[in-house]
C-alpha cells in the first residue's frame, strides 16, 4: 500500500474541475451560420491566430493534459511504496488501568486491544514482542513473545485493575527498549495528551463512552463515642440516573437499601455514624459498566497507642514534652517497658529490643538560628513541619550522630541512627532558652509526627482501609520471617518479612487478611477509589501517530515519483504528437 | 425618379439589334480593317482590297446588340441567409433592374440559377408576376450550368446576380456567361455577416448551403484572415471581369435596403436616370 510523503500536495486536484471547466467552456460554441465555409477554410493554411479547433481530436488531448495533471500532482505528493526490510520488534504498552474493563453489552477496551494485537502478531511483521503493562507502574512482562498462542498464555497479567495507567512511563521504557527501526504501539481507551517522538509511536484507543456510577472517596475515623462514616459517589452517566445503595455493617448483617441519584460530572456525599464495635461496612452499587468502583469496604483505623518513658534532668522540658505527647492522643506512659524513650541524658542506652529513643541534645555556647532550615521531607517526623520565622537554639560546637533530618545551614539539629534490628533513635539538638519552638504549632506537630511514626511501626496491619494502588504494610513481630496473605477469593500468598516489614500490593478490592502460624494477625479493606478511571465518560477510540518519521520514510520506502514524472514526459510526448506539434 | 438601363452603346443599328455595342459583331455598321487569319468568316472578306493589294483582308462590322437583359439570379440557400437581408436586396435588385430595362425599351427575362440555368416561370413579365422561386440548393454556377445550360439571348445584356460565395475559377464562369453577351453585368450581394465574421470567440460555423460545420476561435488575427480572403476572392472576380469585359459590383444587402441608394449601380453606368 503506497503512503504519500506529502499529501497536502493532493489538495491541487481541486485545480481538475477547474481544468474540466476550461474545457467545457472551450468546447461551448456559439452557433452562427454563414453563406459559405469557402473563406474559413481557405484562413486555416496560416498556422498562427484563429486557431480551428479540431474537435475529434480533444478527447484525446483533454484526458492526456488530464493524465499529465494527475501524474505530477501524485508525484509532488511522492508516493512511496515499501522495501521489503528484514522484520523488527514490536514493543505494545497495555494500559493496565481499570477502565480498560469497562464493558458495554458485548466487551470491552481490553477486548478489543486484544483482537488487534492479536492480528497484528499473526501478520508476522515481528519477530519478536515485548509487552509493558502500564498500571501505576510500567512493569515488563517477560520473556518476549512471538506468536498469538503465547500472547494468549501471558493475557492473564493484564488484568486491568490499576487505579491509574503510567503510560507516560511505558512509554519511556518502550523508547530504551526499542531500536529505531522497532514499532512501538500504545494500547489504551483514551486519546493521548501528546505522543511525542513523532514517527516512533502509534497510538490505538479502544474506549467507548459508557454510563458508569461509582464510589470515588471513602473513609471511617475514630471518634471519642462512634466511628465516623464518609462515602462519596460519582456520577459518569451523561443524564441523572438512580441507584441502589447497598450497606451491609459487618458480617451476617442484611444490607440496608438506599436509592441515590446521581447526576453527571456530580458527586453525592453520605456521611453517617457508626459504633466502635461495628467491624466493617460493606457498600455496595447496582452493577454497571465498570465493577470495580462498584464496591467499597471500610474496617476501623486501628487505635494504636505507644508506651512512652520520659527521663530527663530539664524538667522544663520534660514538661514541655510530657505536654506535647499528652495532645497528641497516642500516649500510653510506660516507664519499665516504653517503646519511645525521651531523654536528655548523655548515655543513650535503650532499654528494649522494640524501644526507640529520642535523644534531647542540649550543648553549651548555644546560638539562636532562625535558618535557613534544610529539612529532609520525606522523613515522617518532618511531616507539616513549618519552620519558617522559628527560632532555633543549637550550638554549633555538637556533633550529632546519624543521619540529618533537619539542619539549620550546617548545623545538624535533628538526625536519625538506625540499629540493624529495626530501632530508631532520633538526636534533637534543642536548647529551649534560645528557641521558640515550643512557642509555635511546630512543637505539638513535631512531637505527633514521632510518635504517629512509631505507632506506624508497631505490630501489625498499618493501615486497615487502602486504595488499590497502595501498599498494604504489616509490622511483623520479632522472629516473624513470613506471613500469609489472604485475598477476597480466599487465595493465599506468602510474603516475606524484610526488616520487620511484609509488603504486600492487592490487585483486586476487597477484604484481605494478613496471618501469621495460622492465626489471623490483621484484616484490611481494598477500595478501588480512582475517579480518573470510574469516568468511563470519557473514554474514546480512535489512532494517533504514525511508524514514519522522515528517516524511516526514506530508509524503508521507495519513491514513485520518478515513475510519475516519466509517465507524463510520455504522455507530454503523446500530446504533441496527437496535437500536431502544438501544445 | 425613373431609372433606366444603360445600353453600352447608344447607337440603335441593323435588323437584329437596336442598340449597337462595342464588341466587334455581325451588323452592317462597318468597324474597321483587319488582316484574315485562319479560322474568320470568308465572306468578310473584302476582295475589292485583295485585287487592289493582293492582301486578304477582312471587314470587321460593329456587334449588333439586342435590346434585352437577362437577369441570371443565384437561388443558392446562401441567398437567402437567416438573419441578412440578402433575400430582400436580391430580389428588390433584381425586380429594380428587369424595371430598369422596360424603361430603357428592353425586354427581360430572369434566369435562376440553381440545379440547372431555368428561366424564371412568367419571368419575362413583370417582377411581380414571377413564380416559382426557391432557394434550396447549394451548386455552383459552372455545376449549374452543366446540368442545364441557359439558353440567353444573343447580343443580349446580362446581368448575374449573386453573392459569389463558391469554389471555382471566375474566368471560366464568366466566359460561360460572357459568351455571346453584348454586355455583362456582376452584381455581388453580400450580407454584413459576409463581410465581418461573428464576434471573437468560439464559434461554430455553418454552412448555410452545405450544412457543414466548422469550429473556430475566432480572434483578431482570424479577423483579419478571413477579411484578407474574401477580399482575394473579390480580387479573383474583379481580374475575370476585365479579362472578359465585364463590369462588377459589390452591394451590401443591409445598405442597400435601407434606403435603396443605387450610387454604386449608377457609378458604374448600369442604371441611368431616365
Amino acid at each position: 500500500m503506497p503512503l504519500l510523503t506529502y499529501p497536502l500536495a493532493l489538495l491541487a486536484l481541486t485545480a481538475i474541475p477547474v481544468f474540466v471547466a476550461i474545457y467545457l467552456f472551450r468546447n461551448k460554441f456559439r452557433h452562427y451560420p454563414v453563406s459559405s465555409l469557402l473563406l474559413w477554410k481557405s484562413m486555416f493554411r496560416a498556422k498562427e491566430g484563429g486557431s480551428r479547433i479540431k474537435r475529434l481530436q480533444l478527447p484525446w488531448l483533454f484526458l492526456l493534459e488530464l493524465f499529465i495533471i494527475i501524474m505530477l500532482i501524485l508525484a509532488a505528493a511522492d508516493p512511496r511504496m515499501p522495501i521489503p526490510t528484514r522484520r523488527r520488534m514490536l514493543i505494545a504498552v497495555l494500559d493496565n488501568s481499570a477502565s480498560m474493563k469497562a464493558r458495554d453489552t458485548t466487551d470491552s477496551a481490553r477486548d478489543r486491544a486484544f483482537r488487534f494485537l492479536a492480528q497484528e502478531i499473526s501478520k508476522g511483521t515481528y519477530y519478536s514482542v515485548y509487552l509493558i503493562l502500564a498500571g501505576s507502574h510500567p512493569r515488563l512482562l517477560e520473556p518476549a513473545i512471538a506468536s498469538v498462542r503465547e500472547l494468549t498464555s501471558v493475557m492473564a497479567h493484564w488484568k486491568c485493575t490499576a487505579p491509574a495507567a503510567a503510560l507516560q512511563e511505558s512509554t519511556a521504557m518502550a523508547l530504551e527498549l526499542a531500536e529505531t527501526t522497532d514499532h512501538i504501539m500504545v494500547l489504551t481507551d483514551h486519546a493521548p495528551d501528546s505522543l511525542g517522538e513523532e514517527g516512533r509511536i502509534v497510538w490505538k484507543a479502544f474506549g467507548r463512552q459508557l454510563p458508569n456510577a461509582g464510589f470515588v472517596n471513602g473513609a471511617r475515623t475514630r471518634g471519642d463515642e462512634n466511628d465516623r462514616c464518609f462515602l462519596e459517589i460519582a456520577g459518569f452517566t451523561g443524564k441523572p440516573v438512580d441507584t441502589i445503595l447497598h450497606l451491609a455493617y459487618g458480617p451476617g448483617t442484611p444490607p440496608e437499601e438506599r436509592v441515590v441519584t446521581v447526576n453527571t460530572g456530580k458527586t453525592v456525599r453520605l456521611v453517617f455514624d457508626l459504633p466502635h464495635d461495628i467491624p466493617y461496612i460493606h457498600a455496595r452499587l447496582d452493577p454497571d459498566s465498570l465493577a470495580m468502583d462498584n464496591e467499597l469496604i471500610l474496617f476501623p483505623e486501628p487505635r494504636k497507642s505507644v508506651k512512652t518513658s520520659l527521663a530527663f534532668k530539664n524538667e522544663q522540658l520534660a514538661d514541655s514534652i510530657g505536654k506535647a505527647l499528652e495532645a497528641s492522643g497516642l500516649n500510653q506512659s510506660n516507664l519499665r517497658s516504653p517503646r519511645l524513650l525521651f531523654t536528655d541524658s548523655n548515655t543513650v542506652s535503650r532499654l528494649t529490643d522494640t524501644t526507640w529513643v529520642v535523644h534531647i541534645v542540649t550543648g553549651k555556647k548555644n546560638q539562636s538560628y532562625i535558618g535557613p532550615f534544610v529539612i529532609n521531607s520525606a522523613h515522617p517526623v518532618c511531616k507539616g513541619l513549618q519552620l519558617q520565622g522559628v527560632v532555633w537554639g543549637a550550638s554549633p560546637n555538637v556533633t550529632l550522630p546519624g543521619t540529618p533530618v533537619i539542619l539549620a545551614g550546617n548545623i545538624p539539629l535533628v538526625t536519625e541512627e538506625k540499629y540493624i534490628t529495626g530501632e530508631h533513635i532520633l538526636h534533637v539538638q534543642y536548647a529551649p532558652e534560645y528557641s521558640t519552638l515550643e512557642a509555635t504549632p511546630n512543637w505539638p506537630v513535631l512531637f505527633w509526627n514521632i510518635m504517629n511514626w512509631r505507632a506506624s511501626m508497631s505490630h501489625g496491619v498499618r493501615a486497615s482501609n487502602i486504595r488499590i494502588g497502595m501498599p498494604a504494610i504489616y509490622s511483623a513481630e520479632p522472629g516473624i520471617q513470613q506471613v500469609t496473605v489472604t485475598d477476597p477469593t480466599k487465595r493465599s500468598i506468602e510474603m516475606p518479612v524484610v526488616n520487620g516489614t511484609a509488603v504486600f500490593e492487592p490487585e483486586y478490592p476487597g477484604m484481605y487478611h494478613f496471618s501469621t502460624d495460622g492465626r489471623t494477625a490483621g484484616v484490611f479493606g481494598v477500595n478501588f477509589i480512582a475517579p480518573e478511571e470510574s469516568d468511563t465518560g470519557s473514554l474514546s477510540s480512535g489512532t494517533w501517530g504514525d511508524w514514519l518519521d522522515t528517516e524511516t520514510l526514506q530508509r524503508e520506502y521507495a519513491s514513485l515519483m520518478w515513475l510519475l514524472i516519466a509517465a507524463a514526459l510520455a504522455a507530454l510526448t503523446a500530446h504533441v504528437y496527437v496535437s500536431g506539434g502544438r501544445i | 425618379m425613373r431609372y433606366c438601363l444603360e445600353i453600352p452603346r447608344d447607337a440603335m443599328r441593323g435588323e437584329t439589334g437596336i442598340q449597337l455595342g462595342n464588341m466587334t459583331g455581325t451588323s452592317l455598321d462597318f468597324k474597321d480593317y483587319r488582316e484574315y487569319q485562319p479560322g474568320d468568316d470568308l465572306r468578310r472578306i473584302d476582295w475589292s482590297v485583295y485585287g487592289r493589294s493582293d492582301k486578304l483582308i477582312v471587314k470587321l462590322f460593329r456587334e449588333e446588340v439586342s435590346p434585352h437583359l437577362d437577369v441570371i439570379i443565384d437561388c443558392s440557400r446562401s441567398m437567402a441567409l437567416p438573419g441578412s437581408a440578402k433575400l430582400q436586396g436580391l430580389l428588390g435588385v433584381s425586380g429594380l433592374l428587369t424595371a430598369a430595362a422596360g424603361n430603357a425599351h428592353c425586354s427581360h427575362a430572369a434566369w435562376k440559377m440553381a440545379d440547372g440555368i431555368h428561366p424564371v416561370v412568367n419571368g419575362t413579365d413583370s417582377p411581380s408576376l414571377w413564380e416559382d422561386f426557391s432557394f434550396t440548393t447549394s451548386t455552383s454556377f459552372e455545376q449549374a450550368w452543366h446540368t442545364m445550360p441557359a439558353r440567353w439571348r444573343r447580343n443580349g445584356m446580362r446581368i448575374v446576380l449573386s453573392d459569389l460565395l463558391w469554389e471555382g475559377d471566375p474566368l471560366q464562369t464568366l466566359r460561360l456567361v460572357a459568351d455571346g453577351a453584348a454586355a455583362v453585368t456582376v452584381v455581388q450581394l453580400l450580407a454584413e455577416s459576409d463581410i465581418h465574421p461573428p464576434r471573437r470567440g468560439n464559434t461554430r460555423l455553418q454552412d448555410i448551403e452545405t450544412d457543414g460545420q466548422l469550429e473556430v476561435f475566432i480572434d483578431a488575427v482570424a479577423e483579419k484572415r478571413y477579411q484578407d480572403a474574401l477580399q482575394r476572392h473579390q480580387q479573383h472576380w474583379y481580374q475575370a471581369c476585365r479579362q472578359v469585359g465585364a463590369v462588377m459590383v459589390t452591394l451590401v444587402a443591409e445598405e442597400l435596403v435601407t434606403g435603396w441608394q443605387l450610387d454604386e449601380l449608377e457609378k458604374h453606368h448600369i442604371l441611368g436616370v431616365a
